[in-house]
């Protein structure tokens, strides 16, 4: 590869010595940039972990990881030709040096580098400082954090109905918003998912906002936007605007802003009493909309007159109307008028404080919530990691509590940074100098920020650039080479899209301008960049003429064609034309795995096992593809009985013999597998339940083979939401499938992808469509709440207007900051777009016309930013109508598919079964389980046999000599703490030890009792004993007297009223197998001796022999 | 030493009446199996049963032979004073700690790696988390000493203590077994064994000869286990001998190899829901908490005074409860009967309440037990109190006996084990913490137990087979005649760090204890892989390429390892098998039975929109009676504030004749009037429809209609040309193409000159266009315009009744009949659907409301919705009409903004 224009700039970046920000523009190769610095910096440092890389997804920082390792790996060979290859190879080899002068042993151990996401990073910090961050301990990431939130919405808002603290304030706002229950609480939710945003804001303690700070950022911003108005007014102009204002104003209606200009003495000042006076002003030079009046007329204080003073005045406007000096102060006029006032309304302001108070309940009741879950977001990770940095002070504090020392930081796609993220990284950076070796090097294209709706704020890598961070300035460097596009799409956006962006950067306003790129790979032949477009609205159409460009492409050899769409729905009718003209296609995340067929099943079954109640679940399943009952058949079951638990009917065999024959045969298998799902509710986890019954109704029979993906997600799914074989909550299913994907098409030919254009950023593509750029966007639910971080005046906030029909001027104001915003993060979004294009761009979109029969784009669409760009080459074609009328997309009556009457399930064979000698036997059967249950012995008396147990073991053991009731009665503490430990309640200790106290008196004084305790012959103390059937047999006591071999067993019950004899034999009745098998074992082991059992009864000092034999 | 020497060392010794320490209980086991399994080749049929244990029992054992045991402090009774410790720390910045008894398990941890490494951290630079633990350490040492206690990290010390000063008597040898890296305080103990002139024998697992080892690449974990499984398959279909599977990240790989195993090893055991053969055995239980007879009893002690619907709805589908096999339906109709109400909480009182009313509305009735189960979780939700948690368990255990658990259905071998663990691990785990902790509140005891229930693992006794999957542990000195190794990608193998976050770095780095650096963990992989290199004569080490959308290489210990042959799969898996079984066949089901001559169809008016917006939604609702269960909202939802609005109004202009009588009643009199018929709406209503909501949700629901009726009434009705009220919510019959339909006019107003306009009241978004099209999506004005009201009518319209916007839009036959309407002839709404004027307009309605009738009539129910827009967005009949299934119409959902 020849020279790059911007080498220069490559090499300065790998000064390991100093902090840079780099823009990389599309395709300038900045990953393989972001490598050397890596390689370059592990030459320097001490440890590879003084270096911290951040990447945006997990993906960047695996492929991060696995470039920079390859590049170790690869170090010993020879000496690559290519010279960029040959710079890597260099670092790589000053690196591996270093490897292994310091003993890392890199290539063995790459946890040692430090390559993570902005997440990751936040989640290593808080893991580090369990007590400083508040977390205790890092708790899971919730797959579905929403939930959580809304849990936390709902309980601060129960307060209302509860009180306590909060009521009011939630009822006020209830109050506020038409009563309107359901959307408070999800303001609240869409609040809290932004909290990382706005919590700062709020304060850490109290609950009443700061009104003199707040009004202080408005008058602050309202101020400077007048004063920049007044001085756009050229000198000498004042007089004669004054003049004429006079006049006009006291010539119009009474309720024209414009009236108040009657006494104006001169340009208004920039104060609150004076904004009246500027709405005038812009009444008097702008028509509502907005434009320079063109018509001066009585309406706007110019009655008509040939001559005199109607005349000399309605002259002198015109005079300034057509002067193009004024033409900036008539546009400031047009900002002005939307200005709010500088101070809060009361009642505004009240709003604001219930909001505050109630956001801080919220976030309060989440950290609950949060901890009851044992899970957590990563917004919350997040501010924690940077609560706990900010915690203490000094940079000194900080690396104690960070126990390493991190000496660079590498971050890419700063341009996609927040303003948490951007503090994150200025508290690590604390006390850098910029010439004590620690350095920070940023990487980004502000151009390609398009993360607003994740908080990502472009005016941040501005900032930085310009002023640094914290103390810290760095050195910016400009990549222009273009590594991916050919000559013609990187002139076309030079030239073309270049004219849709700001004339320069603007941190305030978060406007980037453009930098042109110079392409490395050179033109090719045809047209880069085609502009298809209709007049009108035109779906079909424009999907047809879609396929049409796709199959030429691939025709033409392109290795990857993309249609990348702003939003998914702008896909309605392009996938399915894409699927009847044969084309599969490989979808990113397009497809909703809750609408296919195969998932709505799954949910149906699911709740059909679940809840007998819910017909619409029953019945669809019955008209699944496994049962495929005609509607005749379900109105037969269940047309007369329209309350009826759809389980009790099919149950009912009459009613079932008044389906047709057919129907009652497809029926019949299906309802016994039901019948045996339900019994076994709660015994199977639910995923094994609900894929039990589907694989027993043939569901993997019933779709294609895509489906079993499908299938498998959506199991995957109720397995993640199991809680003991059932659902927390039924609706949970339906709502979690929400967020999930269609898996892609298996069969899909790779070369044709679908996805949103943010999903394509960092992609690259030979071919790429852009369909549906005429399409408007949905316009979203106002917030509860308007915010700004004005870099110049800090925070606007305003709450949202009472739903009354009103507005509210400050939350308005902010709104349209906003839009502006928006507006230009949509030109980033189209260069984006254009810039993953490595050979062809195809632009579509529907125009509309305006009154004069041109076209136009429409209002709100793609198409109408990327206007100035397009406009020439923009001119109604209907190409692909031939393909249309191929596909015929015209709505017919859905046909169904069901499998065949009779069809059965193959056989499903289990591998052959082996089972060990010395497993352990099944516990209990079935049987034996139920009916034992009964008998468990209960809180108390089971501790107490143990304790007893337990203690005269020890007796045993240490010989019965050595006791006496006193040593026995001193044994009282240990007793209760060893009943306590079994889990015998304190309260009820002292009966329980009583008992056992008397147990072992009664043991140690019994004549039999010290019989048993005192040593013998042959005499074993923990004697254990295996055989085949028994692994371990542990004997309570066995020794040998008198030639005899004695198995003994302790029993701690006691007759209750009821002679001995009834008590022994029913005692000897309930032991006697296990004591005969313990006779046995001896009597194997030792052969000839005479084994003897019995059963010994400490409480009572009772005993009884067990016969044995049979 | 070799892997067959190893094992025959370690049973000749313990033969000889060694002691054999083993690093895990699993290993003892599988000695004590090995041991057996000699005699029984020696034809002993009884033995001995040699001294074989796990360092741990063996501490245990000798503690007990000193009578200290019962000083010890068991895991949960330490865990609980840490967390008292830390709890007391209090609140920083307003934020208790989130995780409270995560940090008491890292911080014990801390707290026994300083006592087994002898370490001190007090000279150290302390961040403030070191400092915080050592505050939380003084104070539980503190407690400990005042409760004369034993600290369960000194144990070993004070066994090695007790052997020197011959207060226990050694055994004579003793062998240490499969102990990876042996810690200092082991170090501690077997010197101090040595000096008693104890012989102590190290005996490693074996890490020769190697095996055969190869390195399979697999696509991602499922391709990994699935591909682990087939093999282990076809070894048991072709021979004997033990298999194994070992697997370092086992928690995260435990669902699938579950799943996936079963599936190839024993795919009949899935659609047969049988759930007791065990062919293979996996060394890791599930959470005991995730058990349904737990889950059960946790969600009953859960519930406080009151309960949100989705709990309810919990119990009333549990099968753990008496009763739920007899009322299985009729508490499920409850259920559906609780949704209809569309509340998202519910006092228990209200619930008994509504459990006892007699059938009627959806309800099916006949739910005494649970009606009683409900009075019993009433009774206990009262308990205020604070108690020790052992008198706490005495109360739950009662609760638990009076609504039935574990249910009437008999328990299954693992039903009965699951409740055995409960009651005899479980409940008196958290009784035991009587020892530590003093008197809590019943919600914290309910915490606990949760948490010790979520903590507990829970494996149901199978028999095992010859096949086991155990983690890297558990493997240690384990031998196999087959061995896969699964799970080795770079990020899991070596493991990467976790030092503890309460000891400084440094020290933790200088005394190389466990997880503390990479560079740690690398030798200690690297142990582990030569051990498990050797633990059979094959082994095949495999790792997962793909994670997500992230690449995965295989880790830097087996990167060298000859590539395996990878083999197509032969699997059993049953959905593979179940699908190339698959015979399908179409089916065009248009229609159903036509409407019987005595079947009535309700639903009124609501049958022709759902006819016009798509045939077979009409014939799903009003045929087959079926709808989607209602969804909870929170507050008061919009159906019943619609209802709420229409009533208001209902009485309003009962009370007042007309527009004169309103502006006569004046400011004040006519806020009265409001006022009054307001509240007489919320009385009447909540007492048809109890529960009444909590007060203060009323009296804003009060205020809100308050304010909407002023609205209303001043800047319509009042501006309006006048008018008089004939009639509200009048009853109405119609038939159209055989269908009689039945409705409510809300309000038919007389104009000065005599003729009519009936009006509709809408509380959301109005658009004539659904009344003027080809379907008539708004029938109600039509229906009644076609009857016996059309010849003096003047025309329709809807009263739209939305804060802010408050209007009544129309059609009418001349101008001045309403606000700011024009004449229907030749007014835009007229030329942009065809009609000519007013006559025009009428023939339409009755046209196609005839025809819509017919169509009900029939049975017609195509699956053909006129747009996904407008029909199927609003529908909860998907599942049903199987609408997804359509090519060529999928759901054109609204435009969105970014979905990234
Ligand atoms: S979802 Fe659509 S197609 Fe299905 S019934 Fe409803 S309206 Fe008809």
């Amino acid at each position: 590869m020849a020279m790059t224009v911007d080498a220069a700039a490559r090499v300065r970046a790998l000064d390991p010595g100093a902090s840079f920000i780099v823009q990389a523009p599309a395709g300038s190769g900045k990953t393989e940039l972001l490598t050397q610095r890596l390689l370059a910096l592990l030459a320097t440092v001490r440890r590879p972990d003084e270096i911290l890389a951040i990447t945006f997804t997990r993906k960047a920082a695996a492929e991060m990881r696995q470039r920079l390792l390859l590049a170790l790996a690869t170090a010993h060979r020879a000496e690559p030709e290519a010279r960029h290859q040959r710079r890597t190879w260099e670092l790589a080899r000053a690196a591996l040096a270093r490897d292994r002068e310091c003993g890392w042993g890199l290539l063995e151990t790459p946890a040692l580098l430090a390559i993570q996401t902005i997440d990751g990073c936040n989640a290593g910090l808080v893991r580090r400082m369990p007590w400083t961050s508040r977390f205790g301990g890092m708790p899971q990431m919730s797959e579905n954090p929403r939930r959580l939130l809304r849990e936390a919405a709902r309980r601060s808002l129960d307060r209302v109905a509860a009180g306590g603290r909060g009521s009011a304030a939630g009822a006020r706002l209830l109050a506020h918003l038409d009563n309107r229950f359901e959307s408070l609480q999800e303001m609240l939710v869409g609040m809290l998912q932004r909290r990382d945003q706005w919590l700062r804001h709020l304060g850490e303690t109290g609950s009443v906002a700061d009104r003199s700070l707040l009004e202080a950022a408005l008058t602050g911003w309202v101020t400077a936007t007048l004063g920049r108005a007044a001085n756009l007014l050229p000198a000498g102009y004042s007089s004669s605007l004054t003049a004429i204002a006079c006049y006009a104003g006291g010539n119009c209606d009474r309720e024209r802003p414009l009236s108040r200009l009657v006494d104006l003495t001169g340009i208004p000042s920039s104060v609150n009493s004076d904004l009246p006076l500027w709405e005038g002003l812009a009444d008097l030079f702008l028509t509502a909309s907005g434009s320079l009046r063109k018509r001066l007329d009585k309406i706007c204080g110019f009655p008509p007159g040939k001559e005199g003073e109607p005349a000399a005045m309605k002259d002198a406007m015109q005079k300034l109307l057509d002067d193009p000096a004024l033409l900036p102060f008539a546009a400031a006029l047009e900002e002005v008028r939307h200005l709010p006032p500088m101070v809060y309304a009361e009642d505004q302001w009240q709003v604001l404080q219930s909001l505050v108070e109630l956001l801080k309940l919220t976030v309060a009741e989440l950290w609950v919530v949060f901890g009851e879950a044992g899970e957590t977001d990563f917004a919350e990770v997040a501010l924690r990691a940077l609560h706990s940095l900010r915690e203490g002070e000094g940079p000194s504090d900080l690396m104690l509590r960070l126990d390493t020392r991190i000496n660079h930081i590498l971050v890419d796609e700063f341009q996609d940074t927040s303003y948490l993220q951007f503090a994150l990284l200025k508290n690590l950076t604390e006390g850098w100098t910029g010439d004590d070796g620690r350095t920070l090097f940023l990487v980004g294209d502000p151009m390609q920020s398009i993360y607003r709706f994740r908080e990502a704020e472009v005016g941040l890598f501005l900032r930085a650039r310009d002023r640094g961070i914290g103390n810290l300035r760095l050195q910016p460097l400009c990549l222009s080479a273009n590594f991916r596009s050919q000559s013609g799409i990187v002139d076309w956006v030079n030239q073309g899209l270049s004219r849709i962006f700001p004339p320069g950067d603007d941190v305030a306003r978060g406007a980037v301008g453009f930098v042109p790129a110079v392409a490395v790979h050179p033109l090719l032949q045809e047209a880069a960049v085609t502009v298809h477009s209709r007049s009108g609205r035109d779906d079909a159409g424009e999907a047809a003429a879609i396929v049409g460009v796709v199959r030429q492409a691939l025709a033409a050899g392109e290795t990857s064609v993309a249609i990348l769409v702003r939003s998914r729905s702008h896909l309605a009718t392009v996938l399915p034309a894409l699927r009847k003209a044969g084309l599969r296609y490989l979808a990113q995340e397009i497809d909703l795995l809750a609408e296919r067929p195969v998932a709505r099943d799954l949910v149906a079954l699911t709740r059909a096992l679940l809840h007998g109640g819910d017909r619409l679940s029953w019945l669809s399943l019955l008209r699944a593809p496994w049962c495929g009952l005609t509607l005749d058949d379900l109105h037969a079951l269940c047309g007369e009985q329209r309350q009826a638990a759809i389980p009790d009917l099919l149950g009912d065999t009459a009613l079932k013999a008044r389906l047709s024959v057919s129907g009652q045969a497809r029926l019949e298998p299906v309802w016994e597998i039901m019948q045996r799902g339900r019994r076994q509710r709660g015994r199977v986890g639910l995923r094994r339940l609900v894929e039990g019954c589907w694989l027993a109704l043939g569901g993997p029979a019933c779709y294609d083979l895509a489906a079993l993906e499908d299938a498998a997600r959506v199991f995957d799914l109720i397995d993640s939401l199991d809680c003991g074989g059932d659902l927390p909550a039924l609706d949970l299913l339906d709502e979690e499938l929400q967020r999930l994907y269609a898996a892609p098409d298996h069969d899909a030919d790779p070369r044709l992808q679908v996805m949103t254009i943010h999903k394509a950023k960092g992609l690259e593509f030979d071919t790429v469509i852009l369909p549906g750029l005429g399409r408007r966007p949905r316009s979203s639910e106002p917030p509860l709440l308007r915010w700004m971080e004005h870099p110049e005046h800090g925070l606007l906030l305003a709450p949202i207007a009472p739903r009354d029909g009103s507005r509210d001027p400050a939350y308005e104001a902010i709104g349209r900051l906003e839009r502006e915003r928006e507006a230009l993060e949509t030109v980033r979004l189209l260069y984006v777009a254009a810039t993953r294009a490595r050979h062809r761009l195809h632009l579509f979109g529907g125009t509309d016309t305006d009154a004069k029969g041109n076209g136009k784009a429409p209002g709100g669409s793609l198409l109408e930013t990327l206007w100035p760009a397009v406009a020439e080459l923009f001119t109604p074609s209907v190409t692909g109508t031939a393909i249309a009328i191929e596909l015929n997309l015209e709505p017919r009556p859905l046909r169904l598919r069901r499998l065949t009457a009779g069809w059965r399930l193959p056989e499903l064979a289990a591998a052959p079964h082996l089972v060990t000698v010395a497993s352990l036997p099944p516990s209990r059967t079935a049987e034996a389980a139920a009916s034992s249950i009964g008998v468990l012995p209960g809180l108390g008396a089971r501790q107490a046999g143990t304790v007893t147990h337990i203690l005269l073991e020890r007796i045993a053991r240490e010989g019965v000599d050595g006791w006496n009731s006193d040593r026995i009665a001193a044994l009282d503490e240990e007793v209760r703490q060893r009943l306590i430990r079994e889990g015998v309640p304190k309260e009820e200790g002292g009966n329980w030890s009583r008992r056992v106290l008397q147990s072992l008196a009664r043991a140690v004084n019994g004549e039999r009792g010290r019989w048993i305790l005192s040593a013998h012959e042959v005499d074993h103390c923990e004697l254990a004993i295996s055989s085949a059937e028994t692994p371990l047999a542990v004997l309570d006591r066995t020794f040998v007297e008198g030639g005899v071999r004695w198995v003994i067993d302790y029993k701690t019950s006691a007759p209750d009223r009821e002679p001995l004899e009834t008590f022994y034999a029913r005692e000897i009745g309930h032991y006697r197998p296990q004591l005969g098998a313990y006779a046995a074992l001896f009597q194997a082991l030792e052969p000839g001796r005479k084994v003897l059992a019995a059963l010994y009864f400490p409480y009572f000092d009772g005993w009884c022999e067990v016969p044995l034999g049979d | 030493m070799t892997r067959d020497d190893f094992p025959r060392i370690i049973l000749a010794a313990a033969g000889a009446g060694a002691t054999v320490l083993t690093a895990n209980k699993r290993l003892a086991r599988h000695l004590l199996a090995l041991y057996g399994e000699e005699e029984l080749r020696q034809e002993r049929s009884v033995w001995l049963t040699p001294i074989i244990v796990s360092l741990e029992t063996w501490l245990e054992r000798k503690l007990g032979d000193l009578g200290a045991d019962w000083r010890q402090l068991k895991p949960v009774q330490a865990q609980r004073l840490w967390e008292e410790a830390i709890n007391r720390d209090g609140a920083v910045g307003g934020l208790t700690l989130m995780q409270a008894s995560s940090s008491a398990r890292m911080a014990m941890n801390a707290h026994a790696l300083l006592a087994d490494y002898a370490v001190l951290v007090e000279g150290d630079l302390l961040g403030e988390d070191h400092q915080a633990f050592l505050r939380w350490r003084a104070r539980v040492t503190e407690r400990i000493t005042t409760g004369r206690w034993l600290d369960p990290v000194t144990v070993a010390d004070v066994i090695a203590e007790a052997l020197g000063d011959g207060r226990l008597i050694p055994p004579r040898t003793l062998l240490l077994v499969g102990f990876d890296a042996p810690s200092p305080r082991l170090e501690r103990l077997t010197a101090a064994l040595r000096r008693t002139g104890c012989t102590v024998q190290e005996v490693p697992a074996p890490i020769e000869p190697k095996g055969e080892a190869q390195l399979i690449p697999c696509r991602d974990a499922a391709d990994e286990v699935r591909r682990a499984a087939v093999w282990a398959r076809r070894l048991m279909e072709t021979g004997t001998g033990k298999i194994g599977v070992v697997v370092p990240e086992l928690t995260a790989y435990r669902g699938l190899i579950e799943r996936i195993f079963t599936e190839e090893i024993d795919p009949g055991a899935l659609p047969a829901l049988n759930d007791e053969a065990g062919r293979f055995s996996l060394s890791l239980g599930a959470s005991l908490a995730a058990q349904g007879p737990v889950a059960a009893a946790l969600a009953l002690l859960g519930c406080s005074f009151e309960i949100t619907l989705d709990e309810a709805g919990y119990l009333l589908r549990s099968p753990y409860l008496v009763g739920a096999e007899q009322e299985s339906t009729r508490r499920a109709r409850f259920d559906r009967y609780l949704r209809s109400l569309r509340r998202d909480t519910f006092s228990l009182h209200a619930l008994r309440n509504l459990a006892r009313l007699p059938a009627g509305e959806g309800r099916s009735g006949g739910i005494a037990i649970m009606e009683r189960i409900l009075a019993a979780l009433l009774e206990g939700s009262r308990e205020h109190g604070r108690k020790l948690p052992g008198s706490w368990v005495r109360d739950f255990e009662e609760l638990l006996a009076a609504v039935g658990w574990p249910g009437e259905r008999s328990l299954d071998s693992r039903d009965y084990q699951i409740v055995t663990a409960w009651r005899e691990k479980l409940v008196t785990e958290l009784a035991a913490l009587d020892a530590v902790t003093g008197p809590m509140s019943r919600g914290e005891a309910v915490r606990l137990l949760r948490r010790l229930a979520e903590e507990r693992e829970f494996q149901a006794e199978t028999p095992a087979g010859n096949l086991q999957v155990c983690g890297v542990l558990e493997a240690g000195g384990l031998c196999f005649d087959h061995l896969w190794v699964l799970g080795l990608h770079e990020g899991a193998w070596p493991p990467p760090p976790h030092p503890n976050p309460f000891l400084p770095l440094h020290l933790q780095i200088d005394h190389s204890m466990p997880h503390a650096d990479a560079a740690r963990e690398r030798e200690y992989a690297r142990r582990v892989t030569e051990r498990l290199a050797a633990a059979a004569p094959k082994v095949i080490f495999s790792y997962p390429q793909l994670d997500g959308d992230c690449s995965l290489r295989p880790s830097p210990l087996i990167a060298m390892l000859p590539l395996g042959e990878v083999q197509a799969l032969s699997s059993h898996a049953p959905q593979q098998a179940i699908r190339t079984a698959a015979v399908l066949e179409g089916l065009e089901d248009f229609s159903g039975p036509a409407l019987g001559a005595e079947e009535i169809a309700r639903g009124g008016t609501a049958i022709l929109r759902d006819q016009a917006l798509c045939p077979f939604r009409a014939f799903a609702h009003h045929r087959l009676a079926v709808k989607a269960l209602d969804q909870p909202q929170p507050g008061l939802d919009p159906a019943t504030r619609g209802t709420l609005v229409h009533a208001a109004l209902e009485d309003f202009w009962t009370r007042t004749k007309g527009q004169a009588e309103l502006r006569a009643l004046g400011e004040v009199g006519r806020k009265e009037r409001i006022a009054g018929c307001v509240a007489d709406g919320l009385e009447g209503h909540f007492v048809r429809h109890p529960p009444r909501p909590p007060e203060p949700l009323v009296d804003l629901e009060r205020e809100r209609l308050q304010r909407l009726l002023e609205e209303w009434l001043v800047d319509v009705e009042m501006t309006r040309p006048g008018f008089v009220v004939t009639s509200v919510e009048q009853e109405y019959q119609k038939e159209f193409g055989g269908l009689s339909i039945r409705t409510k006019i809300d309000r038919i107003d007389t104009l000065a000159d005599g003729r009519r306009i009936i009006i509709d009241y809408k509380t959301g978004q109005v658009q004539l266009d659904d009344l003027l099209g080809e379907r008539i999506l708004e029938p109600q004005l039509p229906i009644y315009a076609c009857g016996a009201g059309a010849e003096n009518l003047a025309g329709v319209a809807i009263g739209q009744l939305r804060r802010g916007d408050c209007s009544l839009k129309g059609v009418v036959q001349d101008e001045d009949l309403l606000l700011k309407t024009a004449a229907f002839e030749g007014s835009r709404l007229a030329v942009r659907h065809g009609l000519a004027g007013w006559e025009d307009l009428l023939d339409r309605w009755r046209v196609r409301l005839e025809a819509l009738g017919r169509e009900f009539a029939d049975g017609e129910a195509s699956v053909l919705p006129i747009s996904a827009q407008k029909a199927c967005r609003s529908c909860d009949l998907a599942p049903l009409c199987r609408i997804d299934e359509a090519e060529s119409a999928p759901p054109e959902g609204e435009e969105d903004g970014h979905d990234g």
